[in-house]
């Protein structure tokens, strides 16, 4: 990963800046807030590697702050500032789904490595993730090469298109947000972009019709959701 | 002050630990200042998060006798036990003024 973006949440001024500035002389690209609030708005309009999180904060803890940032990328690792070492404080932060956390006063090249591994075995774990295509029934989607084969037919593809669909993919059975859908496609979640995504999704739609095992379901106030139902191809 | 803890923090970087004491001297003096006024006002939650901020400041600057005092302060806000707060909150005041 070239340059890193974080979201930094911290109500503690005077350190938070200072560490800000440490991680971008390591090559981090850093936004940070300084309550909860704020925090949330600011992911929910860009796109962020990881978020380090402080607990105790103003307007939105850190805890409440990191369930709603997993409901909106389930896989966004996230670091908890803990004032105390409380256990209660790391397990309930474990169970939420950090991925590690520090104890105040942290070192900052502490955090900065902390990090580093972070985001070194999200890569790994990305890596191997990665699916070379997607079948459903008698259908095929190769995100690779934006190709989608429906019932022998094949449909290339715009980038937005494969990115959706891939979004879809990765979402199976899953409900795919609209901001989540926008942040994945354009990197913000910009209220214009909400015609174009409607126009995007009713022309997947139109490309899967003839496979029977695939549909895309609305789901009104939350976004979208792609089922496979194996037993109907 | 002991800035030794705080120069290990930032790496040895003596430029970000002279920074960090001089927004220090700057801001918690004003931070410290308006605690009464968060009793006065009753405002717990804000009193509760001014405390917990001030601590760690504290402890980065090796202040741990203030730092001790406040989580003290901060313990009995948090298990709501806000009577008669001001006094202790005011004698802080004093200490830090006469440190």
């Amino acid at each position: 990963m070239e340059q890193p973006h974080l979201l930094f949440i911290d109500d503690e001024v005077q350190y938070s800046e200072l560490t800000k500035e440490y991680l971008e002389m390591k090559g981090c690209r850093v936004m940070l807030k300084h309550d909860g609030q704020a925090g949330l708005d600011a992911f929910k309009s860009q796109k962020f590697d990881l978020c380090v999180l402080d607990i105790k904060m103003p307007k939105k803890d850190g805890f409440t702050l990191a369930e709603e940032i997993k409901q909106l990328d389930e896989t966004i690792p996230i670091i908890f500032l803990t004032g105390q070492s409380l256990k209660e404080d790391k397990i309930r932060g474990l169970m939420l789904g950090a991925d590690d956390y520090l104890t105040k006063p942290f070192s900052m090249e502490e955090l900065y490595l902390r990090i580093r591994a972070i985001l070194k075995r999200v890569k790994v774990q990305e890596k191997a993730r990665v699916v070379a295509q997607y079948e459903w029934g008698h259908s095929r989607f190769d995100p690779d090469l934006r190709q989608l084969v429906v019932s022998g037919e094949t449909i290339k593809l715009t980038s937005i298109e494969a990115k959706l669909l891939k979004l879809f993919c990765e979402h199976q059975n899953k409900v795919l947000t609209r901001d989540a859908a926008m942040i994945g496609i354009w990197g913000d979640e910009e209220h214009y972009r909400g015609y174009s995504l409607n126009v995007y999704v009713s022309k997947l739609r139109k490309f899967l019709k003839a496979e029977p095992a695939v549909e895309i379901l609305n789901l009104h106030g939350e976004g979208y959701k792609l089922i496979f139902k194996p037993g109907a191809a | 002050m002991d800035l030794s803890l705080l120069h290990n923090l930032m790496g040895g970087d003596q430029r970000l630990v002279d920074r960090f004491v001089a927004i220090f001297n700057t801001q918690v003096p004003a931070q410290v200042a308006a605690l009464p006024e968060l009793c006065e006002a009753q405002d717990w939650e804000g009193l509760s998060t001014a405390l917990h901020s001030l601590k760690t400041q504290f402890n980065y600057v090796g202040m741990h006798t203030l730092a001790e005092q406040i989580r003290s302060l901060e313990e009995q806000v948090d298990a709501g036990l806000t009577d008669g707060i001001s006094l202790p909150v005011n004698h802080f005041v004093r200490d830090f003024r006469l440190s």
